[in-house]
């Protein structure tokens, strides 16, 4: 199923500050857990993530490093901060009053 | 070139931001997009067709880094700073000679000379040619230094006197007389003329930032160019007048200094500073020659202050410039561009 634009857009924020709780990832593996962990939903444009990261970054929510490889280039991994984990929290709560909300709009009666 | 570096070239070119910046977005994308076409190499393409895949799904490089320069939008800050350093490096040229020129006494006061340098660059009795000569390269060093969006910086203090006089005629307009009135026109007249001629060249060295010959070639007038002031500021302090010319080019080899010292240079200016220095290695080091012949030939004495004081400066002056040029040379060739990424930030 192809994701609505605007609905992935509005979370996309709240599922990287998700991703990057459980442990801290470069760019490019982000892309590829989204994908996986949404079974295919989540086809994050790619030229589009990092200016997302780094807007995060400037606002104190990320952290981020470089880590070198051995014989391939080193990867920036980008790490959860205290700010934004309070900032994951205060989405979660905001996506969680949202669907909630919706859901009891979908399963009302209207007859 | 492969597909991949070719498009971190143009995305780079696009890229607004201070040099250690711009290497970190470079790097990171260049690791994202090895990454991908290792995958895509992995499902059976070849690595040309990898290469041009993974560049294919990142995005225009252009689009991509507006959207990159809109979030790293505190690092663009720097860049009008520095921007404005070239601009003070303007002005303080336009000071240098005045005070080195512009001698007739009436007109000698500092604020005078300062004033003389913003507006009506052709009143000294012969410092016309000479000011728009310095001026040029100044101007296309704040265009190459400010970029696409700063360039018409080198044009701002004569667009400020235009609107100072505007105001100052709006307000007394009515209380002078026709003589006064005259002069104020007449001081409209030449600032516009700087400001239209100096957002050019400013416009001018935006546009040729990525002509590396450029760079040398403007680094290299601008430093002949503090080089002769310096000589100039010698020159008066061997025969009288020391105080004023002295003081000018200390002023602007430290301007300069102030500027080339500046963290986030831009690797396109990076040329034009090391020109800049390398003609004031060589203009310093002429100057060390010519007074050791004086020392040695001429047999001056160790004594004479004045003459050791020439010497002095003008083995500061070589040795200054013979520092920036190793200090870039090692920075600019001294790590590998691609092997790793750069430091943490």
């Amino acid at each position: 199923m192809k994701a609505d634009t605007q609905l992935v857009k509005g979370s996309v924020r709240l599922l990287i500050l998700r991703l990057l709780d459980s442990e801290p990832m470069y760019g490019y593996q982000m892309i590829q857990h989204l994908r996986d962990r949404s079974e295919g939903y989540f086809q994050l444009g790619e030229g589009a993530l990092y200016p997302l990261l780094h807007e995060m970054e400037e606002a104190g929510f990320l952290r981020a490093e470089w880590r070198d490889q051995e014989g391939k280039p080193a990867r920036r991994y980008y790490h959860l901060t205290a700010k934004g984990r309070r900032e994951l929290a205060r989405r979660r709560e905001d996506w969680q009053g949202f669907t909630k909300a919706v859901d009891l709009v979908m399963e009302a009666s209207y007859v | 070139m492969s597909e991949i570096e070719e498009y971190l070239e143009r995305l780079r070119s696009h890229l607004d931001v201070g040099a250690r910046r711009a290497d970190e977005i470079v790097a990171e994308v260049r690791s994202h997009l090895e990454a991908r076409a290792g995958e895509l190499g992995a499902g059976g393409l070849s690595r040309e067709e990898a290469g041009a895949a993974a560049v294919c799904s990142f995005g225009e490089p252009a689009q991509v880094a507006a959207d990159l320069l809109r979030a790293n939008s505190r690092h663009r800050r720097p860049q009008a700073l520095r921007a404005l350093g070239a601009v003070a490096v303007s002005l303080g040229a336009g000071f240098a000679l005045a005070a080195l020129y512009g001698s007739s006494e009436s007109r000698n006061s500092l604020s005078v000379r300062i004033m003389m340098s913003i507006t009506g660059l052709d009143w000294f009795n012969a410092g016309w040619l000479l000011m728009v000569i310095a001026l040029i390269p100044a101007a296309l060093l704040a265009g190459m230094v400010g970029g696409r969006r700063f360039w018409w910086l080198a044009s701002a203090p004569a667009l400020f006197w235009i609107s100072f006089c505007s105001v100052l005629m709006v307000v007394y307009g009515s209380r002078w007389s026709a003589g006064q009135r005259d002069a104020v026109i007449y001081s409209f007249a030449l600032p516009a003329g700087d400001a239209f001629v100096l957002a050019g060249i400013g416009w001018l060295g935006a546009r040729l930032t990525k002509v590396r010959l450029m760079a040398y070639a403007a680094g290299s007038v601008c430093g002949l160019y503090v080089s002769w002031l310096a000589f100039g500021a010698l020159w008066s302090a061997l025969t009288s007048d020391a105080g004023s010319g002295v003081t000018a080019a200390v002023t602007q080899g430290v301007l300069l200094i102030l500027f080339a010292a500046t963290r986030r240079q831009s690797r396109r200016i990076r040329p034009a500073l090391a020109a800049a220095f390398a003609a004031l290695f060589v203009m310093g080091s002429l100057l060390v020659a010519v007074v050791a012949y004086i020392f040695l030939v001429e047999g001056a004495r160790v004594t004479d202050f004045r003459m050791a004081f020439t010497w002095l400066l003008a083995a500061l002056e070589s040795l200054i410039g013979l520092v920036a040029v190793a200090a870039w040379l090692y920075r600019d060739h001294s790590r590998p561009a691609s092997a790793a990424g750069p430091s943490p930030s």
